[in-house]
Formats: C-alpha cells, sequence, structure tokens
C-alpha cells in the first residue's frame, strides 16, 4: 500500500484503498505508520469514525459530510486558512436533504463551531499527542450527524442533492490542497466496526459516493463484507488490502507449524516486557508461550489479551512464571466464552470451513467472520478457517 | 438570461425599477411586484434573482403553502448570515380565492408588523395580481406606503414570453448552483491541479451552467473537462463524461 500510494502522489489520478483485517489485528497501528511513512509528499489526515459519527446509524451521507468537514478542520488546524464558504455550502447542500430552506440554512451557519469537535489528526498531529487528543475525545463524546435516516439515504430520489454534496466536498479537497501544495490522504478508520450487513452494503456498495471525492482514500472495511460478491465492484474501482491474522500453520495441514509465525508472535511479547524491565525467559514457559501463540489464531490483541489474562491467573496461583496449566486455565475460559456462542447452525459451517478452508456466502459466514470465529490468512492468496480455539468443539 | 428583459422596453423598465431599488442592500426594502401571468412571473423572478445574485441570501415564502405563518415572523426567524436576506413572497393573491378570511389576517398582519420587516433589516419583494396590489392599498394602507419601489410586468395581447432554463429553477436553487458555479471557477484558477480534479470540477461546472441555461458556458467547461480527461487518462471518467455529453445535449 506504501508503494502504491508513494505512486499516486506522482499520478494525474488519486487512489481509493480499501483496506480490512479483523478485530485486533493491528489494522489502526498499520495505517498509522503507513502515514508516517508518506507524510513528506502528502498532506495526511487520520480520522476515526467512532470518534465523529454515530457507527451504529451513519451512512453514506454522515461519511461524507465527515469527509469534508474533517478535511476542512485539519487543514484549519494546520494554519493553512481553508475557505469557510466551501464548509458553509457542504452543511447547507446536507442539510437540505432533511431540512426546508431557511432551517438548512440556520443549520449551516453554525457548522464552523461544529466541526472544532471533530477528533482529526494533521500531519503535525500525527508527530504526537495522539493519546492525549485521544483520551480527550472520549471525556467529550461527540458525533456529526447529516440528520439523513438511512432509509432516506437509500432512496433513489437524493441522488442529485448526494451529487452536490459530493461537489462541495471535491471543493473543499481542491482548496486544502492548492494551499498545502500536496496531494491528500485520508484515511477513515473505524468502519471496520460496522456490524449490520445491511448498513455496510449501503455504506460500500450501493452507491459510488465514497470512490467519488477526488482524492487518495483509505477506507477501512468491515471482514464480514470482504468474502461477499456484493464487495466485488466496489474493490475493482480501487485498491483492497486486507491484513490477514499472523498464520501459524500451513493451509494444506494444520499440524505443519509456521514457525516465522510464532517467531513474530514471541518478538512482539519480548519488546513488550522489556518496555517494562522483564524477558520473556522471567515470566513465560517456552511451553506456555507456544500453546498460546497457536490458540491465539494469530490476532494480536487476542495474544496479548490472554498473555495478560493468563499473568493474573499465575499472581492468584502463586506462581512467578506463567506455566502450561496456567495457559491451559486461560484458554479454557476463552474456549467457554467462544463456546456460549456456538449453535448447531454454527458448528455445521464452521466444520465445513475447517475442512475446505473458504467460507460460503451466507450471513451465517458472514457473521462468523465479523465474529472471528472464522479467521482469516494469507499465503499467495486469502484462506479462511474456523479460529483454533474452537477446533475442539468441531 | 430572458432577452424579453432587454427588447421589451415596458418589460426592462419594470426590471430595472426593482433591480435598481434594490441593488443597495444596506436597508430593508419592500417592493411590489405586480403581475398577472404565471409564466411572465417566473422569468421574472428568475431574471431579478440573477440581476441580484450575491448581494443577497435569498428565501422564498409561499402564502399558500404557510397560511398559518406570517411572513413577518418567517422573516424573525432566518439567522442573520454575512450578507442580508431578501425574502420573495408569492401567491397572497391565490390565498384570496382559496380562503378569503385567511386572505385578510394576512394582510392585516402585512400592515401591523411592517416595522417588525423594517428591524431585521430584510428585503421583501411581493409577487401579487393587480387585484391583490389593489386590495393591500385599501386593507393594508401603512405597508403599501412603506413600499420602496414598485413595478408592473405585462405582456402585449397575444405576446408569450419565452420560458428559459434558469425561469423553471427555484430563485434558491438558481442562486445555490450559481454560488456552486463560483467557487468551481475559483477552486480552477488554482495553479497544480491534478487532471483528475480538473476534469471533476469542469464537469461538475457545465453542468451547473447547463442547468442555469448558459448553454456555451457549459459546452466550454466540458470541452476543458475532456481535455483534463484525455491527460488524466482514467477510463471511467471519460464514460462519466460521455454520458454527461449527451445528457447536455
Amino acid at each position: 500500500m506504501k508503494i502504491h500510494f508513494r505512486r499516486s502522489a506522482a499520478q494525474p489520478e488519486p487512489t481509493t484503498a480499501y483496506f480490512s483485517g479483523h478485530r485486533g489485528s493491528g489494522k489502526s497501528s498499520m495505517l498509522f505508520r503507513l502515514l508516517e511513512h508518506l507524510q513528506e509528499e502528502h498532506f495526511t489526515i487520520y480520522m476515526d469514525i467512532e470518534h465523529n459519527l454515530d457507527k451504529h446509524n451513519s451512512n453514506q451521507i454522515d461519511l461524507l459530510y465527515l469527509l469534508g468537514s474533517s478535511i476542512f478542520k485539519a487543514a484549519d488546524d494546520e494554519g493553512l486558512q481553508p475557505n469557510e464558504a466551501n464548509l458553509e455550502a457542504l452543511a447547507e447542500s446536507v442539510y437540505t436533504i432533511t431540512y426546508q430552506t431557511k432551517e438548512a440554512k440556520n443549520e449551516s451557519a453554525n457548522i464552523a463551531e461544529l466541526v472544532k469537535n471533530l477528533v482529526v489528526f494533521g500531519a503535525s498531529a500525527l508527530g504526537g499527542g495522539i493519546a492525549e487528543k485521544l483520551t480527550e475525545a472520549a471525556l467529550k463524546p461527540f458525533s456529526l450527524s447529516s440528520g439523513v435516516s438511512e432509509e432516506v439515504a437509500r432512496k433513489r430520489e437524493i441522488q442529485p442533492q448526494t451529487q452536490v454534496i459530493i461537489n462541495n466536498v471535491n471543493l473543499i479537497i481542491s482548496d486544502v490542497e492548492a494551499r498545502s501544495d500536496k496531494p491528500l490522504l485520508v484515511i477513515i478508520d473505524g468502519l471496520d466496526k460496522v456490524e449490520r450487513i445491511e448498513q455496510a452494503k449501503l455504506i460500500f456498495t450501493e452507491t459510488d459516493a465514497l470512490s467519488a471525492p477526488v482524492c487518495n482514500l483509505i477506507y477501512t472495511v468491515p471482514m464480514l463484507l470482504v468474502n461477499s460478491t456484493w464487495f466485488r465492484r466496489t474493490e475493482e474501482a480501487g485498491t483492497m488490502c486486507i491484513l490477514p491474522n499472523i498464520k501459524l500453520y500451513e493451509r494444506s495441514d494444520a499440524t505443519i507449524k509456521y514457525l516465522a509465525g510464532y517467531d513474530f508472535l514471541e518478538t512482539v511479547v519480548s519488546k513488550r516486557l522489556a518496555a517494562i524491565g522483564l524477558t520473556k525467559g522471567d515470566i513465560l514457559a517456552e511451553d506456555a508461550l507456544m500453546l498460546l501463540s497457536e490458540k491465539s489464531g494469530g490476532n494480536l490483541l487476542l495474544f496479548i489479551n490472554m498473555i495478560r489474562a493468563a499473568s493474573i491467573e499465575a499472581e492468584i496461583a502463586g506462581s512467578n512464571t506463567i506455566n502450561r496449566d496456567i495457559a491451559i486455565k486461560t484458554i479454557d475460559e476463552e474456549i467457554a466464552r467462544f463456546g456460549y456462542y456456538l449453535t448447531r447452525e454454527k458448528v455445521k459451517e464452521l466444520k465445513e470451513v475447517h475442512s475446505e478452508k473458504r467460507p460460503s456466502e451466507s450471513p451465517l459466514s458472514s457473521e462468523l467472520i465479523h465474529g472471528q470465529l472464522i479467521v482469516a490468512y494469507r499465503n499467495s492468496r486469502i484462506w479462511f478457517d474456523a479460529h483454533p480455539l474452537i477446533w475442539d468443539e468441531l | 438570461m430572458n432577452k424579453a428583459f432587454v427588447n421589451n422596453k415596458k418589460l426592462a423598465e419594470s426590471l430595472q425599477t426593482l433591480e435598481f431599488d434594490l441593488r443597495d442592500n444596506s436597508y430593508a426594502h419592500i417592493a411590489f411586484a405586480i403581475v398577472d401571468d404565471i409564466r411572465l412571473k417566473r422569468e421574472a423572478v428568475a431574471e431579478l434573482g440573477e440581476r441580484l445574485s450575491g448581494k443577497y441570501e435569498f428565501y422564498e415564502f409561499d402564502f399558500l403553502k404557510n397560511p398559518e405563518e406570517s411572513l413577518p415572523r418567517f422573516i424573525r426567524s432566518i439567522r442573520r448570515n454575512k450578507l442580508p436576506c431578501a425574502v420573495f413572497a408569492y401567491n397572497l393573491d391565490k390565498l384570496k380565492a382559496t380562503d378569503e378570511a385567511k386572505y385578510h389576517i394576512v394582510i392585516n398582519s402585512l400592515n401591523a408588523h411592517r416595522e417588525d420587516i423594517r428591524d431585521t433589516k430584510s428585503s421583501v419583494v411581493l409577487w401579487v395580481n393587480s387585484e391583490t396590489r389593489a386590495d393591500l392599498s385599501q386593507y393594508a394602507p401603512d405597508f403599501s406606503d412603506w413600499r420602496t419601489s414598485e413595478a408592473s410586468f405585462a405582456l402585449d395581447n397575444g405576446y408569450r414570453i419565452a420560458e428559459t432554463a434558469l425561469g423553471a429553477l427555484s430563485l434558491i436553487e438558481a442562486e445555490s448552483l450559481r454560488n456552486q458555479a463560483q467557487r468551481i471557477e475559483e477552486a480552477l484558477n488554482f495553479t497544480n491541479m491534478k487532471p483528475a480534479m480538473q476534469a471533476e470540477l469542469n464537469k461538475q461546472l457545465a453542468s451547473i451552467r447547463k442547468k442555469l441555461g448558459q448553454d456555451d458556458a457549459s459546452k466550454e467547461a466540458t470541452a476543458k473537462a475532456s481535455r483534463a480527461v484525455i491527460e488524466s487518462g482514467e477510463y471511467a471518467r471519460v464514460t462519466d463524461l460521455y454520458c454527461q455529453h449527451l445528457i447536455n445535449q
């Protein structure tokens, strides 16, 4: 992706990219690193919809509104003095969908004040202070809303007005690109957390609205959508990148360990322990680490959380190290948590995925991917499997 | 532009009367536009809107659709922005045909609350027919006396005004499109703009100019979009632009 966007900075046509992966696979960290690498040649902006929209009810109009407003705010924060008339026109075009003219004009007059509440990271913020800003955002919950319901957002009649909104977003983009003298690169994170398939389809597959703004864009995409044929058309109009879980065994035979994956997880835990003045050998028995790695399914967040839970278990048991028994106890608790969701239908679907190494196109399969009972890995191509934690249940 | 407001001396003078009065936006105006022909009214509204473009924030008020809301209250509830506002008010005459009692209440309200309108520093252009104009003199004499200008629009017998694309738009739609066009043209003056953005903005500009009835400007923008598309080499934009070109034909 880095190479792709480096090339796009010099090309006449901007790129839209879609980035997906399981929760906890490290997408946000990867995106922050990508932004750091591309800061020189782009005016970079990062935002997470979780801090700026109601993620359960947002639609493509909310996203376009957020996109334009965030670009304006990031440019304003950087002292570029973007043209406020473009922002007001954007707000008015958004509010015109639901309000009468007078109310739309009245509402849009507030927009400059409203965007101050957005949590957006421009180039200088990316250098530091992100943690503080995120903490501040959590204390002052705010969500921008177009006031357009999902039902209205699906209507064909609003397409002309959607085009006006896109035009206004493009005017903000061209203004900011001219003032910064760099092409824009905007990352919209958090869209992978959209939980309802209908909402995900509305945003990503039922309209072209998200690829219409003329700047480099990266959207995170929910895993429940990426294996669907609906997403194919959207994907064809851009670039798709999936951050799979870390592979720990071969697709052809689960008993053949992929040791590079285990080494990577070991490096992660060693680095984290070193940060608090410990070594791996101080607290982790070798066989316990191997077992926790194996059962994590290659998901970094789950892996770290299991080690954290195991260390608490060890403390309760009065042990200085996480031994194999403690690891097994921790894993059993995770299995119990997963087991709660395992209905007969899900077990049947999971068995098929475990043997075929690919999901079906049923809504159940999408749900299982979203809940990480089915996980994705990658060799030369993406493949899927039931999560190692539940293999014994199958 | 509707050429009737240039070539027809009476229409040109009537429009100029309103235009010259309203051009100074530093104080509140009450202008009466008297017109019996619906088509002519639509074209006169569009033409006056174009001539006053950029001087006011335009609003429209329909007495027939809002019989319960008074015009002075509507004006008071407008949030003041950078530009002073001008409210074009229609269909008071039609209210007479549907609810005469309400019609008289509205006329009395205009008379009683004329100071409210003036205090908001907003301008009103009241589009009425000759009959309602006479009623205003009779039942709202003070409001009538406070008018800053008055113009009658009438056509010679048998003459029919040509309808324009601009006349088909509401005053607010037209002003919104003019504002968009202006902002796009400002943006296109920026240097170092990528061809993809040039293509997109010119494509939108062509569409806006077409809607405003400015066909030559629309063709010019389409040609610029085509050149930018060729430079960007993006197939999707070529097909998109071709479709737009067919629509604009």
